[in-house]
């Protein structure tokens, strides 16, 4: 049996009823987190279910008296959706590889190699996130359309990679402090390069942490609003995000169709994440860690 | 064993530095320079005037209370952020043999709200939130409320409920990394502290706690920045109402510039959070080192 | 010997992350300086900016223009949209960058605005000389001080939106005056039930849907102005009966559902959509809305009267762009999108008409007969766009109408400083 599992600890306790307690309250304050989490998501796939004017009803109703899918079918249909979908995915993807690329190198000089001028530099990286998003709209506007850049995915990608990067510098560095420097000093000594010595050492220890970090880089793009709702403007550079945001419109909001893209656009995402979490392991890492 | 090496380190982190360079920091002068013009808008009519922006500002009494609001209202989300996504991630390590499968797919599922767009969120909740919405009727079907509760329209209450969103919204991010932090803490330092009879409670503190903690001070660093930047949400559900009860400093920028069209006086406010950011980070740099040198 | 080793893969790894370096930085400029290039044609690229392209009620655009490049195949025309939440925000910066489309989609409110940027060219000669003003309801025309800015597209004016068959249930008929509002409201209302005669949205997240909806033309009907000459006259004693009389139906009579600061205009006609109540104070802009539930029997009745019959116009129109290099074929299509058979076409999307030939069609007479009554009936109205810094006016009204609602402030009292904060705006503005 898992020492470290609770039943482990009741069965072997002498407080046992202290012990049930505790892991009941644990469960109880947990259980209401969840549900807090849960009823908004149960909401919103409930109304994609409806018809419009039963989303109105007051007082609503919990469940939507017969399934309608209209809403579903009716997305479907959209050439838009598509287009949406297909650049979103580009332009999140490939900002996730930039941004990690460029955050791992940093990430690891920051931590292998504390220079003069650390401090200056994380402030400077913590600088770039200071001010509102909304008082960069101008000159990054006034930047792209100079650079040709306005109204393209490329652009995007350039804004986003620059609106993760920060977070994702710190947050990578956090997770290479945590690995033990002997680690690679041991590999080097091996006969590894400082290259391999990263990709074969650190990456796999710091696995759960690169990944995570680039989910954060992949949805940051994939959510962004403000950017790629001002600096895209026609069709074919239409964005999930903006796709999903006209729904909202001037004097209505269709709410079936926007909670049902909603959910149509989360799904892929869920999986990739089921998918990935595998690597959020323990134990994987402690074989490195004995070296 | 650490080498001081200025050249590798700068050499590593050169494209990081360039890229930033190049694609925020000049815009972020761009506006530390606006704050000094006087301007109707930009194009048109700009006049240097120093610092008279920033006596505009300080004399604003609506400015004073969007610093108060967003000072509430980022403190409190941060720490809550901070406090619910330890405890889930302690709890989702601990009881894993438990639920086994379940905690797997309730784990993928707990992100969904991370992956909405942030006016969905802010739809939704709307819906729920409304004079009508689905609490206000469980309220009064429940008996718990007489009368229907205007909860978004109540100044007392709307600034919680845009707190309780922001929270909702990006739990499952800071849940996720403080899981990942969790992991890269290996379980023979547990295995040898069971060994030794330490507690949960015990272990928490002396063990895990110290490991996760310098991710900890990132997100809570970032965390409070990107609350200061937060509009969507407000935008959407109360608008900075009622009575400017929720109104934070980014939504008093957005009016100022994209409403009042005062470019001149917005950047100057965009300014002054700058300032405050800036003492922020600094502390988070100076503790950030402190822990690393004691590593 | 180990040592040596390892430094020369040392100086190896550096070569490398050089070698990763330069990649990495010809990557990024690759992107940055890519795409610069733009194509010449020899065909005139006319760009055409708006937010309703892709909506039901705004989706005409697409075979007047396919048609019209049809007839003039040296003209290609480009559709640029932006959802209508970052509309505004999107043509502010369009026009502080340079890169203003030649022909644009501007909401009447924004014309203040649009004419101290000078981004817009002035129409007045083109206009006149084509006798183009004469064909429009005349309150609906794009003037600001005697000059033609813009043309009319849709949008139009508010009035009393009302549930037909809900009435004739009841074997009511609508109301002639706000006196009768009150009676009619008194009758039927039922907050047990839910059911009330009407639904205010006065929620700071649409101060714009806020006073073109509801406040503007309350108050212009009980005779009131926002501005006089250039003084704030809200606060006049008509406009603190106005939104007293507001205030005092929700809270006094219980006739209005509760909660009107957190209400928003779409909320508002969702509210009606459920028939949860009887009638809203809204503008032709929102009868797309209605237009998707034909079994609801919705209905527009004249404006409720009390000193007067009032009206706030608020519309989307065309404008030039001042900085366009082919105006002349950009006046071209705009004449072409303003002929007979293209309103049209606009009017059949469900756009109360503009023109008074449209609006005498017998279906038209039908359908929009209580927006035309109104429009034509009304002796105090307000057109949007024609006072400075109109989105601040609006705020401070929301404010002061939620001050007075949660009883920190006497309606007074919230009016007289929401008037005293706008004449400082307005002193500044025409101190200039």
């Amino acid at each position: 049996m898992n020492h470290r599992s609770p039943v482990g600890f009741f069965w072997n306790s002498p407080y046992r009823m202290e012990k049930t307690l505790k892991n009941f309250i644990w469960v109880i304050t947990t259980g209401i987190i969840l549900f807090m989490m849960f009823f908004p998501i149960f909401w919103m796939v409930s109304i994609s279910l409806r018809t419009n004017q039963e989303v109105f009803l007051i007082p609503p109703r919990m469940f939507p008296s017969s399934i309608n899918v209209n809403a579903y079918l009716a997305i479907f249909q959209d050439p838009v959706l598509l287009i949406g979908i297909r650049n979103s995915l580009i332009v999140s993807s490939v900002t996730t590889l930039f941004a990690l690329a460029i955050a791992l190198f940093a990430a690891y000089g920051m931590s292998r190699y504390p220079f003069r001028g650390k401090k200056v530099l994380m402030f400077y990286i913590l600088s770039t996130q200071m001010v509102p998003i909304i008082l960069l709209t101008l000159p990054f506007y006034q930047y792209f359309l100079r650079l040709g850049l306005f109204d393209t995915i490329w652009g995007l990608m350039i804004a986003y990679v620059s609106l993760s990067l920060p977070f994702c510098t710190l947050s990578l560095t956090g997770f290479m402090n945590s690995v033990p420097h002997s680690l690679d000093e041991a590999a080097r000594i091996d006969g590894c390069s400082i290259l391999g010595a990263v990709l074969r050492i650190i990456v796999p220890v710091a696995k759960p942490g690169l990944v995570a970090t680039g989910i954060f880089a992949f949805i940051t793009a994939w959510n962004e609003y403000l950017f790629a709702g001002v600096l895209t403007i026609s069709r074919s550079t239409r964005m999930l995000v903006v796709y999903i945001a006209s729904k909202v419109g001037e004097y209505d909001i269709n709410w079936v169709e926007l909670m049902a893209v909603t959910v149509i656009s989360s799904l892929p995402l869920i999986f990739i994440y089921l998918f990935l979490q595998k690597s959020f392991m323990r134990g994987i890492t402690s074989g490195a860690v004995k070296m | 064993m650490i080498r001081k090496n200025t050249k590798l380190g700068i050499m590593f982190t050169a494209p990081l530095i360039i890229f930033l360079a190049l694609t925020t920091f000049f815009p972020l002068l761009h506006v530390i320079i606006t704050g000094f013009y006087r301007n109707y808008l930009p194009e048109r009519g700009a006049v240097f005037v120093f610092f008279e922006n920033y006596k505009i500002i300080f004399q604003d009494q609506d400015f004073m209370q969007a610093l108060a609001n967003t000072a509430v209202y980022v403190l409190s989300v941060t720490a809550l952020h901070l406090l619910l996504a330890v405890a889930l991630a302690v709890f989702f390590d601990r009881h894993t043999q438990i639920i086994g499968k379940i905690a797997y797919l309730v784990r993928g599922i707990i992100i969904i709200p991370w992956l909405l767009s942030w006016t969905v969120a802010a739809a939704i909740w709307l819906l729920i939130l409304n004079p009508s919405g689905v609490l206000s009727s469980v309220l009064v079907y429940l008996g718990l409320t007489p009368r229907l509760h205007i909860w978004l329209g109540d100044p007392d209450y709307a600034l919680t409920w845009i707190i309780i969103i922001t929270v909702w919204k990006s739990l499952p991010f800071f849940f996720m990394l403080t899981y990942a932090a969790l992991m890269t803490v290996s379980s023979e330092l547990y295995e040898s502290a069971n060994i030794d009879g330490a507690s949960h409670w015990q272990q928490f503190w002396s063990i895990t706690l110290p490991m996760i903690k310098q991710t900890l001070m990132t997100l809570a660093v970032l965390d409070i920045v990107w609350c200061i930047r937060q509009y969507e949400v407000i935008a959407f559900t109360t608008g900075g109402g009622p009575l400017g009860s929720t109104r934070t400093l980014s939504i008093k920028i957005y009016q100022t510039a994209f409403e009042n069209l005062r470019f001149g006086l917005a950047s100057a406010q965009g300014v002054v959070v700058l300032l405050i950011c800036s003492v922020i980070a600094m502390i988070y740099i100076k503790v950030h080192t402190q822990s690393e040198v004691k590593q | 010997m180990l040592m040596l080793l390892n430094h020369l893969k040392e100086e190896k790894m550096k070569k490398k992350s050089v070698v990763v370096c330069i990649v990495l930085f010809s990557c990024i400029a690759g992107v940055l300086f890519a795409g610069g290039a733009r194509e010449e044609e020899e065909t005139v690229n006319l760009r055409l900016w708006g937010w309703t392209f892709n909506r039901s009620d705004g989706a005409s655009i697409h075979p007047i223009t396919e048609a019209y490049m049809e007839e003039n195949p040296h003209v290609k025309i480009e559709l640029m949209e932006t959802n209508w939440n970052e509309a505004y925000n999107e043509i502010i910066l369009m026009s502080q960058s340079g890169n203003m489309p030649d022909l644009f989609l501007v909401n009447r409110n924004w014309l203040q605005d649009f004419i101290q940027m000078g981004v817009l060219e002035d129409l007045t000669d083109r206009v006149e000389a084509m006798g183009m003003n004469d064909r429009f309801y005349e309150p609906l025309l794009g003037e600001h001080e005697g000059r033609t800015w813009i043309l009319p597209y849709m949008g139009g004016n508010s009035s009393l939106v009302i549930n037909r068959g809900l009435f004739e249930e009841l074997g009511l008929e609508p109301p002639r005056t706000m006196d009768e509002f009150v009676q009619i409201g008194k009758e039927i209302s039922d907050p047990g039930r839910n059911f009330f005669a009407t639904a205010f949205c006065m929620s700071e997240a649409n101060v714009t849907g806020a006073n073109v909806c509801n406040f503007g033309p309350i108050l212009y009907s009980f005779g009131g102005r926002y501005v006089d000459g250039q003084r704030a006259a809200f606060n006049s004693p008509e406009g603190i009966k106005a939104m007293q009389w507001m205030i005092d139906l929700e809270k006094e009579h219980e006739i209005a559902t509760p909660g009107s600061i957190t209400i928003d205009a779409v909320r508002m006609r969702e509210i009606m959509a459920a028939e949860n109540v009887l009638m809203t104070f809204d503008g032709a802009w929102g009868t797309p809305f209605y237009a998707n539930y034909p079994e609801l029997e919705i209905d527009y009745a004249l404006m409720p009267e009390d000193e007067s019959i009032g009206t706030v116009i608020n519309i989307a129109c065309w404008g030039l762009s001042e900085s366009s290099e082919n105006k002349e074929e950009a006046w071209d299509l705009l004449q072409y999108i303003y002929e007979e058979e293209n309103l049209k076409l606009l009017n059949a999307d469900g756009n109360m008409p503009i023109t008074p030939s449209i609006g005498e069609l017998p279906e038209n007479q039908e359908r929009y007969a209580g927006f035309l009554e109104t429009l034509a009936a009304s002796d105090n109205f307000f057109r949007t766009g024609s006072v400075p810094n109109e989105s601040e006016l609006y705020r401070l009204i929301v404010r002061a109408y939620h001050e007075a609602m949660l009883d920190r402030k006497t309606v007074e009292d919230a009016l007289n400083d929401a008037a005293d904060s706008y004449q400082q705006i307005l002193d500044r503005f025409y101190a200039q």
